[in-house]
């Protein structure tokens, strides 16, 4: 028997169950347009995460304390602080910006008004390389940091709660964490990312030297630097490298990442991302396959005397095996097709109203079109091979 | 030609064992008709299913046309049922869904038949026997005759030697009856093996000769017209031979 020809009795036969067939369908049109949907979902969060991420720069490097082995032998590994910083400035010719990070909540209030709001402590490296992102005022210099002045720098978002459109929020008093702080500048508003308001609109900068009151360390949780250019990414993670050790030991361990490698690493992640949400919609494939399995053994059981007058006339195994299998397929590739229909259409849903940015890429497609051909095949060919091994004359004499 | 030699038949069911036939020889020449009668039980149908190619001896040999049948895979006796044998069933088995042309179709669909060819020599055949312009009829919309007339169609489009007809007239009253058995009587006259399967002595006598199994053993054999003459309680004083 041909392929067309299989395929065509495979469809005539469906079609004399339309109801049935059809909510059978239904379940792979489901389960397929679940792997495509949440594919999108992670695959549109990973192009987000990449896209913002290599919008940092090529030149960027990281430095961390290795909280990893921390975590592995449980003793405390080496901290950096500002003054790892500022050895960096003065003993790495490659960089051209060094900034220090340590993050905490503080509460900033003026008047009445009063918010909880992420700070980020930081030092002089901000004036260069916020510069662009500075709305009005100035950024920290190195004498606010050393001599720890009473300044903050606010974001957009939260100088328009606090002090409105009309009133400046240059020179203002603010309370932080109950402390008069003068407010120095205010960054420009990012606007709204995926998950609402831009978190970076709410938060404050404080110099690093304030931390040790507000957080209750003077560790600095990572400090960001820029080379001189990408070429120098290399030799500047050297002289890093070679500054800590002469502060820190020999032994000292620090995570000195380009943002090349924590790009790489990011995407690995997200990537993992997806195939786990592909997994959590493969769960529903799997349930519609099972509803096709099901479906052909009902088959294959009320036409058991069909398949008797079959082999009678001479209809061979495989004749027999390939007619239920290529209806199960069938089922799967029909369905398939209608669920990457509605998946792409639930994806543009979700980016819609979620405002996430899915993205249907062309291998959650194959990898939707490849799980339905093997559903038919895995779920179709123990009914199929059911139907094949019918003896005829017990076929011929089933009720 | 069929050389059936000892042909034993045990089914297994696990406790116990079955014998449905317990040695039988047989012999049809080609172009023979001859009647397997017998009452039901008496392991008929397990000959016929054996010489029909559907079911293989469990002891004793069954040579087709010179080929040793029992060897045969699976699917060499799909191959075989589908080329050199037709069967008429007591109740017809058409495919409920497919229309009469289809119906008879089936057999060259899977002998590989082209589509158009296939269309003509299954319309041909339904010609044959009378129903040619039913041809897009159902199964459910033909009455008893015409539907095992459609199921004689099918047997004949592959041009088979030998048609197995398992009590053809079974399910048909007396005038369709007579009818099927007239047209089988037709393509004997024209050459194809016939085999019928009846307990009806009535129908059996219209064969060349006939061959009476009772618990699995053949226990009488005759020319048919033999038959015509004796009733069915009669025919139960031939045992012992």
């Amino acid at each position: 028997m041909s392929f067309y020809e299989c395929m065509k009795l495979a469809l005539s036969s469906l079609k004399t169950s339309k109801l049935r067939s059809a909510l059978t369908l239904l379940g792979i049109v489901i389960g397929i347009a679940s792997v495509i949907s949440m594919m999108s979902i992670g695959e549109g969060g990973r192009r987000l995460v990449t896209m913002e991420l290599s919008g940092l720069g090529a030149n960027l490097i990281f430095v961390q304390p290795d909280y990893a082995r921390e975590a592995m032998s449980g003793g405390r590994t080496d901290s950096l602080t500002y003054e790892d910083a500022q050895a960096m400035r003065k003993g790495c010719p490659a960089l051209a910006t060094v900034s220090v990070s340590q993050m905490g909540m503080v509460a900033v209030k003026y008047g009445k008004d009063r918010y909880n709001v992420s700070a980020t402590f930081t030092d002089e490296g901000l004036a260069s390389t916020q510069e662009a992102g500075l709305k009005e005022g100035r950024l920290f210099t190195e004498l606010d940091v050393r001599m720890q002045r009473w300044v903050t720098i606010i974001g957009g978002g939260l100088a328009n709660r606090l002090f409105g459109k009309e009133e400046s929020a240059i020179g203002a008093k603010v309370k932080v964490n109950g402390q008069n702080f003068a407010v120095i500048g205010v960054m420009k508003e990012q606007g709204r990312t995926m998950f609402g308001e831009n978190p970076a609109d709410m938060s404050a900068y404080i110099p690093i030297t304030h931390s040790r009151r507000m957080t209750g360390s003077d560790d600095v949780a990572y400090i960001s630097c820029e080379a001189q250019d990408v070429k120098q990414v290399k030799e500047a993670m050297d002289q890093i490298k070679g500054v800590l050790a002469q502060r820190h030991g020999k032994d000292s361990s620090f995570n000195v990442m380009s943002s090349a490698s924590i790009l790489e690493t990011t995407e690995t992640i997200t990537r993992i991302f997806t195939v786990i949400l592909g997994g959590i919609g493969g769960i529903s494939l799997l349930v519609g396959g099972i509803g096709v399995m099901n479906i052909m053994l009902v088959s294959v059981t009320e036409r058991t005397r069909e398949v008797g007058i079959r082999k009678a006339v001479g209809a061979k195994k495989g004749d027999i095996l390939r007619q239920f299998l290529f209806e199960a397929i069938a089922l799967c590739l029909v369905g398939g097709a209608m669920g990457i229909i509605l998946g792409w259409a639930g994806a543009s849903l979700i980016a819609k109203i979620a405002k996430w940015p899915t993205y249907v890429s062309l291998f959650s497609i194959t990898v939707a079109v490849i799980s339905a051909s093997f559903a038919g095949v895995a779920f179709g060919v123990y009914p199929a091979y059911k139907a094949a091994n019918l003896d005829p004359i017990e076929a011929l004499r089933y009720e | 030609m069929i050389v059936v030699q000892d042909v034993e038949k045990i089914y297994d069911t696990g406790k116990v064992q079955v014998a449905a036939l317990r040695g039988v020889s047989l012999e049809v020449e080609s172009g023979e008709s001859m009647a397997i009668i017998g009452p039901s039980g008496s392991g008929k149908s397990t000959l016929m299913n054996i010489v029909g190619c559907l079911d293989r001896p469990t002891s004793g040999s069954y040579l087709l046309d010179g080929r040793l049948v029992n060897e045969l895979s699976d699917d060499e006796l799909a191959e075989v049922r589908n080329k050199k044998i037709g069967f008429v069933f007591q109740t017809f088995n058409l495919l409920p869904r497919a229309t009469a042309l289809e119906n008879v179709e089936l057999p060259l669909v899977y002998s590989g038949v082209q589509s158009a060819v296939r269309r003509e020599r299954a319309l041909s055949a339904l010609e044959r026997v009378g129903l040619g312009e039913r041809a897009d009829h159902r199964p459910n919309e033909l009455s008893g005759g015409q539907a095992q007339r459609v199921a004689i169609a099918r047997a004949l489009v592959t041009e088979p030697s030998i048609i197995l007809a398992d009590e053809p007239t079974g399910n048909l009253d007396t005038k369709s009856g007579l009818e099927i058995i007239g047209m089988l009587k037709k393509l004997h006259e024209q050459g194809i093996t016939i085999i019928l399967v009846t307990h009806n002595p009535e129908i059996a006598s219209k064969t060349d000769r006939f061959v009476e199994i009772r618990d699995g053993l053949i226990v009488r054999e005759g020319k048919g017209t033999d038959l015509g003459k004796r009733t069915d309680t009669q025919e139960g004083k031939g045992e012992g031979i």
